[in-house]
């Protein structure tokens, strides 16, 4: 058994760097010949650019890469591929108005020849030999998800590659499909091919991988053997251990209603069900911490507040006026709208440049985002917002040459500053920020927290969605945790552990499954 | 195993690498720089066609005169300034049609059509109600007619755009043929047996100014540049324009609505597109014509090069008053330069301009990024390596 642990993949001390992000710091990586590596990680913790370094995407900065224990460069996917490295996408590439053995013919070799009954032959007996179900005649257009996907492993087979890499491969698919993949990738590993799967789903990870390897931020945090491992231990290595962070939590002061979610249904361009069937209520003077693997319908319960969202029928997002006690409909509304009905919303998208602000534009031409509309002339309103960008330079501390530097320019810290001074400044009722303080330093994402926590105090509902663990546990008051776009559990989050929030983030409590 | 065998542990030879926002220092260097290479490479362009009887400095003497008149020469230089001037102020109003919708990232290629569309409703006004009615109620007529028109032919596109999310640039392409063939009719059923079509009756045209036809023409068209830099840097409407350029999303987010925006600006462009085209039938050529060969045109085939003007200029309205006058410079003076070396009788005018774009565009690219050439192998990295291997 042990002889038969021959190294496949090496990575060692891979780093790679996009400007001043590090996606990838010093890590590195094993697989054995005939194995599944489960390739464990929050959403940003690095796993699809190290994937992506070795299916020749990216070039690392710094590091090596072994294959059968010789040192490659791998410049581009072809010589990827000639290392017999496959790696199946996300987001698959395929051209729609071929068949599937059309398809895979535009793999071929330029000196083979283009001879489809050929491939199609050969098609057919990779097929056979691992379980796969396709038709290799059907046009791409036709397929199903799934349908596609199998199609992209068969083209990559079909390359003649010894080693897979899935990228969340059962994110697309349902329940029965991914138990049908799992099939076919134990059958690959029983005829020697390695096969390195990235997900954040624990039950994946111990249902079908061998070892896993876990990322955190960007760092290589260990390997273990699946089964030696537990869901406990591998969220452990996933989130990490508690730390410590100081952040202040003063008491909620006569907290009342703001807004209260009913039933709220959303689907995404693609027509599928991104938030399902959501309720809960904010509540003035706290803060409410939304927790959940990235993209479990955050995003979408953010915008569908803020009137950038269709609803589905029958879902009520109710605003409760502090003035006059008013209630406003929110749902069917657009965003100018509910500023016109007098509903003080502020919102700190997650895409800071490409939806919170104009990168191109300066400080005081952001701040006019806001405000440009605010008099009666044709012309935009220019007086305030300029006031307005030198007071949040000044109170906020920004470091920019000055208030028309494009906000592009400045750094990531500096950038958040001005949207969530912007968005302050409007004195809200509700106040919704995206992953605040994503890619900020200590220093500031301590100055976006007081913030936060001062807004809190002066009565503001304020809505944290968050993605750091121990931030949320110490400055929420309350924690919603969304997992496939439900609501998995909303739990107090002074009382409530660690292990409990990673649980409830990766894995669908029974009873919401059932009702 | 053996495909491996086929790799090297070499690094690529080339890579690009994005470097941070340009800073003015550079963006200066880089512009002095492109401009620089533009010359040279115009220079040995010149010296290699003139066979070296040809030299620069006559070169430029010749395109000099082609375009300002020849210096002393009195009457020499009133032509071509006068001449100069028209043309330059009917590219620079393409080029402002166009900076609106450019600044949305509206790439509206569509210009000819709306300016053919415009300046063919003037003739029909010209042509079948010019005789019958008070001058300046035909006037008024026009100018509506062809504002109208323009409008029209450039919010077809635009409400596409908006609601279906259709290619701005295919669709607007294709307009021009559309607006070239609908004019094309008209020109040949008004013709009938003649042999070119005369110029509609002098009661028609637009009143002189400075003594010429087209002297309304020159003032309008400098004025539309002012007044659209100051609408794309004052209004509200600029300002949403610019937001929606650069991100639709944020456009969203603050409450704009994009696609109100997109069929309001592209009325706007296409509505500046075809006053050119009506002033220029009415006030400069009391005449249509659309065909490969002729200079006067409606359009001179200013609805493409306005596209590298709005470029150059950055979409900067006054910016493009200058770009515009260089580009008649290098097309007037090329022609000179063809009349008097028949060695640049054809295309050196396109030669050059294609030459100056080339670089000032070819060189943005080293504004954000940078190449990164590979370096020696470090010794000791290569040691490790064949360890490495021979472990192996």
């Amino acid at each position: 058994m042990e002889q038969k642990k021959q190294v496949a993949i090496e990575m060692r001390g891979v780093t790679k760097a996009f400007g001043s992000l590090v996606a990838n710091k010093d890590v590195d990586l094993c697989v054995y010949r005939g194995e599944i590596l489960a390739l464990l990680g929050e959403n940003g913790s690095g796993k699809t650019t190290l994937m992506n370094m070795l299916s020749g995407i990216y070039y690392p900065d710094a590091g090596e890469i072994f294959v059968d224990g010789k040192s490659v460069s791998i410049r581009s996917p072809k010589d990827a591929f000639e290392c017999g490295i496959g790696m199946i996408h996300q987001h698959f590439k395929l051209v729609d108005i071929f068949s599937a053995v059309e398809n895979v013919a535009l793999a071929m070799d330029s000196q083979e020849k283009y001879n489809l009954k050929a491939v199609a032959a050969k098609m057919q007996q990779i097929c056979d030999r691992y379980g796969f179900e396709l038709d290799i005649q059907q046009k791409v257009y036709d397929m199903t998800v799934s349908q596609k996907q199998t199609l992209e492993i068969i083209k990559v087979l079909y390359r003649g590659a010894d080693f897979l890499i899935l990228d969340e491969p059962t994110a697309v698919l349902t329940p029965q499909e991914a138990d049908k993949l799992f099939q076919v990738i134990r059958n690959m590993r029983e005829d020697g091919k390695s096969v390195i799967i990235i997900t954040h789903k624990l039950h994946e990870v111990l249902d079908i991988s061998d070892r896993v390897t876990i990322l955190r931020k960007g760092q290589y945090i260990g390997t273990v053997d699946t089964k030696d491992a537990t869901e406990d231990s591998l969220t452990e290595m996933m989130v990490g251990q508690k730390v410590e962070l100081n952040i202040d939590r003063p008491e909620p002061v006569d907290p009342e209603p703001r807004l209260i979610l009913k039933n709220v249904t959303c689907k995404n361009a693609e027509g599928i069900i991104v938030l399902d069937d959501v309720s809960f209520t904010v509540n003035s003077g706290e803060i409410l911490g939304i927790a959940g693997i990235s993209g479990c319908g955050q995003k979408e319960l953010l915008e569908a507040i803020a009137g950038l969202q269709g609803v589905e029928a029958g879902g009520s997002i109710l605003y409760y006026s502090p003035q006059n006690r008013k209630t406003t409909e929110l749902v069917g509304k657009s965003p100018r709208k509910i500023r016109d009905l007098g509903v003080a919303l502020s919102f700190v998208p997650e895409d800071r440049l490409g939806m919170g602000l104009v990168g191109s534009m300066g400080m005081t031409e952001n701040m006019m985002l806001r405000y440009y509309n605010d008099n009666k002339t044709i012309f935009a309103e220019m007086k305030k917002p300029r006031k307005l960008a030198l007071k949040i330079k000044e109170e906020l501390d920004v470091a920019t040459p000055g208030i028309d530097t494009p906000v592009r320019a400045l750094s990531g810290g500096n950038v958040q500053k001005v949207l969530v001074g912007r968005e302050i400044a409007a004195s809200p009722t509700v106040l919704m920020t995206a992953y605040a303080v994503r890619g900020l330093d200590i220093h500031t994402s301590y100055t976006i927290y007081r913030l936060l926590n001062e807004q809190k105090q002066a009565g503001v509902a304020v809505i944290y969605v968050g993605e750091d663990l121990d931030v949320l546990l110490e400055i929420s008051d309350r924690i919603m945790v969304l997992c496939g776009g439900r609501v998995n559990g909303i739990v107090d989050a002074r009382t409530t552990t660690k292990s409990e929030v990673g649980l409830l983030m990766t894995n669908m409590r029974k009873e919401a499954q059932h009702d | 195993m053996t495909e491996s065998g086929k790799h090297t542990t070499r690094e690529p030879l080339v890579r690009i690498v994005k470097r941070g926002l340009p800073s003015t220092g550079r963006s200066i260097a880089v512009r002095a720089g492109s401009l620089l290479a533009a010359l040279l490479i115009c220079g040995i362009y010149i010296l290699v066609v003139g066979k070296g009887e040809v030299t620069i400095g006559n070169a430029l003497s010749q395109m000099w005169n082609g375009t300002f008149g020849i210096p002393g020469n009195a009457r020499s230089m009133r032509i071509m300034l006068w001449d100069t001037a028209i043309y330059s102020a009917k590219l620079l109003c393409i080029s402002v049609a166009l900076a609106p919708a450019f600044k949305m990232k509206f790439w509206n290629i569509g210009a000819e059509g709306q300016i053919i569309m415009g300046g063919l409703m003037t003739a029909i006004l010209m042509h079948d109600f010019g005789s019958g009615m008070p001058k300046p109620l035909l006037i008024f007529l026009m100018v509506i007619v062809c504002i109208v028109s323009g409008a029209i032919w450039g919010v077809i596109p635009a409400v596409f755009k908006a609601y279906w999310g259709t290619n701005e640039t295919l669709f607007t392409l294709m307009m021009n043929y559309v607006a070239m063939k609908i004019m094309d009719y008209f020109y040949n059923m008004w013709k009938g047996k003649l042999s070119a079509l005369p110029t509609f009756p002098e009661q028609t045209w637009l009143p002189p100014l400075f003594d010429r036809s087209y002297g309304w023409n020159i003032v309008i068209f400098v004025a539309l540049a002012v007044i659209m830099y100051f609408y794309l840097k004052k209004t509200k409407q600029g300002y949403e324009i610019a937001v929606v350029g650069d991100s639709a999303n944020t456009a969203r987010y603050a409450g704009i609505n994009v696609r109100k925006v997109i069929i309001r600006t592209m009325a706007i462009s296409g509505a500046i597109c075809g006053l050119c085209g009506g002033l220029t039938v009415a006030g400069q050529n009391h005449n249509i014509a659309y065909s490969a060969e002729a200079v006067h045109t409606v359009t001179s085939g200013y609805g493409f090069t306005a596209i590298i003007v709005a470029w150059l200029a950055n979409f900067n309205t006054l910016g493009m008053i200058l770009i515009a006058v260089l580009i008649q410079f290098l097309e007037k003076g090329t022609g000179q330069l063809g009349n008097s070396f028949p060695a640049f009788a054809v295309g050196a005018g396109n030669v050059m301009i294609g030459i100056v774009l080339f670089c000032i565009i070819g060189g943005a690219f080293f504004m954000n990024y940078k190449l990164v050439f590979r370096k020696k192998a470090h010794p000791k990295h290569k040691s490790e390596t064949e360890v490495r291997a021979s472990d192996a």
